[in-house]
């Protein structure tokens, strides 16, 4: 059976983030949710996931590294990891390191239950790994590229791993030529537990409707989005299962993809592609 | 008059000082108890430790007692982790308090025949045998209702005010020959399984536990979790056997 190897510090598995940093990024989403631009959401979106997966590996004081995790970002000319301070150049890092070398750790407001059915505000630390960058165009290939790369030597060295998974943020077309080969490529590539998994979020600058987790290209408005749509992974039964869980109408063949989404969108898409279960 | 023994064994791939299952007896008060640490939690092997061995000394089986020795625990438990600073991502966990599954029972003579009172919360069972039957199984009593997140006994003071309604008291008269036993989740699920499906390994882990084979568990429990039967998670099991009248 497939993506049900047992997550260990022995077995562990991958997470690639692969980030849009274009110029177009600047702008807000379509609804104007979120707060500032797509860029500054993305980013916080990013940290908080960063952030939930370090708690996950926290037993008492020590981070057990049950995942390695990168960041990619892309925009411009450049294609590059994008964590900052001590991380900064570093591509795969083990979830031990990530939780020790934030860039910096942010104090900020939260409002979490009181106990009696209200919400009370708290300070909690917000550590920041990356920051939210955005100029020129979409060079989507070449992040693909350094994402198939990545993977390629993870894989050879974890056969036995649960698959890495990749998660793709967009707002536009690729600026440099078709992905969909290379990203063939990229799913192409396979432990002994399954094909590594491609998902994708597009988001927009305008208002439209939203596609969430399909399972065919119909309801799809132009080649580009069924060529993300193609791109895209189909969820495996423990990513079903956690879209379900938040009340997402997944179900098999849905493809972990996301078209004109919105912030709401941006959030649950990295909660549902981090949540693969078994870990030990 | 009766006869206690225990296994406790950590998960394949993790170093024994890791395991989070914890069980305790006191002869004087007549009491066992088994607990699991939730594996996500702060602290949780520590928290299954405090619970057990304090339960055991004070072995409370009323819901409003033993919520009162669990608040007095927990306290302890938050004072010693406040003690010392911690990274951030510790200090966040520690936040968040620690859980566990717990199953206690306390027994005693009681004009002539044994009476025992057992309390639980979350997925650690008791199970009450007589001969080759299963008299009781609580607070599950099929393997379907393993796996889903159980109400665990929480650290947090607001979480656990709120944990009331999901503890399960229950109690029971043993004659001579009866023998009560006590598994955290994983070994739980998988006795109900085997014995549904007429295995033999049930009796066998009965039988090796009677005799306090640990290799030979050891051995029954590696086969068990290779062939996907039982899943590789720590196992915490306690067998209370009652004798004949002196």
């Amino acid at each position: 059976m497939t993506y049900s190897a047992e997550i260990s510090r022995s077995n562990p598995t991958c997470f690639v983030f692969v980030i849009d940093q274009s110029g177009s990024m600047q702008d807000p989403f379509g609804g104007g949710e979120g707060g500032g631009s797509k860029g500054d959401f993305v980013a916080d979106v990013v940290n908080r996931t960063l952030h939930d997966l370090v708690i996950r590996c926290t037993k008492t004081e020590e981070i057990r590294n049950y995942y390695h995790v990168a960041v990619i970002g892309y925009g411009g000319e450049t294609v590059q990891p994008a964590l900052l301070g001590e991380l900064a150049g570093r591509e795969l890092v083990p979830i031990a390191e990530l939780a020790d070398k934030p860039a910096r750790i942010e104090t900020r407001n939260k409002k979490v239950p009181d106990g009696a059915g209200g919400l009370v505000e708290q300070q909690v630390r917000f550590p920041v790994w990356l920051e939210s960058t955005a100029g020129g165009g979409t060079p989507m290939c070449a992040a693909m590229g350094l994402a198939q790369r990545l993977v390629e030597q993870w894989v050879a060295e974890h056969r036995n791993g649960f698959p890495p998974t990749i998660l793709h943020l967009t707002d536009g077309a690729s600026s440099d030529g078709d992905p969909t080969p290379i990203a063939q490529q990229l799913t192409a590539l396979k432990t002994n537990d399954g094909n590594a998994l491609l998902y994708t979020c597009h988001v927009s600058s305008t208002r439209g409707a939203k596609v969430e987790y399909p399972s065919a290209d119909a309801n799809l408005p132009d080649d580009f989005a069924k060529g993300l749509f193609r791109m895209s992974s189909a969820l495996p039964e423990p990513f079903v299962r956690a879209a379900s869980q938040m009340g997402i109408a997944a179900g098999e063949g849905s493809r972990g993809f996301v078209f004109n989404g919105d912030a709401a969108s941006v959030v649950q898409f990295f909660d549902i592609g981090t949540r693969p279960a078994n870990l030990r | 008059m009766w006869q206690v023994h225990h296994y406790l064994t950590h998960k394949q791939g993790i170093a024994v000082r890791e395991c989070e299952d914890a069980l305790a007896s006191s002869e004087r008060s007549g009491a066992c108890a088994v607990a699991d640490g939730a594996t996500e939690a702060f602290g949780a092997r520590w928290w299954a430790r405090l619970l057990v061995r304090g339960w055991v000394l004070r072995p409370q089986v009323e819901q409003a007692a033993f919520l009162e020795l669990v608040t007095e625990l927990a306290r302890r438990a938050q004072r010693r982790w406040a003690a010392r600073p911690l990274p951030w991502y510790a200090e966040e966990k520690r936040q968040q308090g620690s859980h566990a599954a717990f199953v206690g029972v306390r027994f005693e003579r009681i004009d002539g025949n044994w009476r025992w009172r057992a309390i639980a919360l979350g997925d650690s069972c008791l199970f009450h045998l007589r001969g080759t039957g299963l008299l009781l199984a609580t607070p599950l009593s099929e393997p379907a209702q393993f796996g889903y997140r159980p109400q665990l006994v929480p650290t947090r003071p607001e979480a656990l005010a709120r944990c009331g309604e999901y503890i399960v008291e229950s109690a029971g008269s043993a004659e001579a020959g009866d023998r009560l036993l006590l598994l955290s989740d994983a070994a739980a699920c998988w006795f109900l399984q085997a014995r549904a499906d007429h295995d033999a390994a049930a009796d066998q882990f009965l039988d090796l536990l009677q005799l306090g084979c640990g290799a030979g568990l050891d051995d029954l429990i590696g086969t068990q979790r290779q062939s996907g039967r039982m899943r590789n998670d720590d196992v915490a099991a306690m067998l209370l056997s009652f004798g004949p009248q002196p």
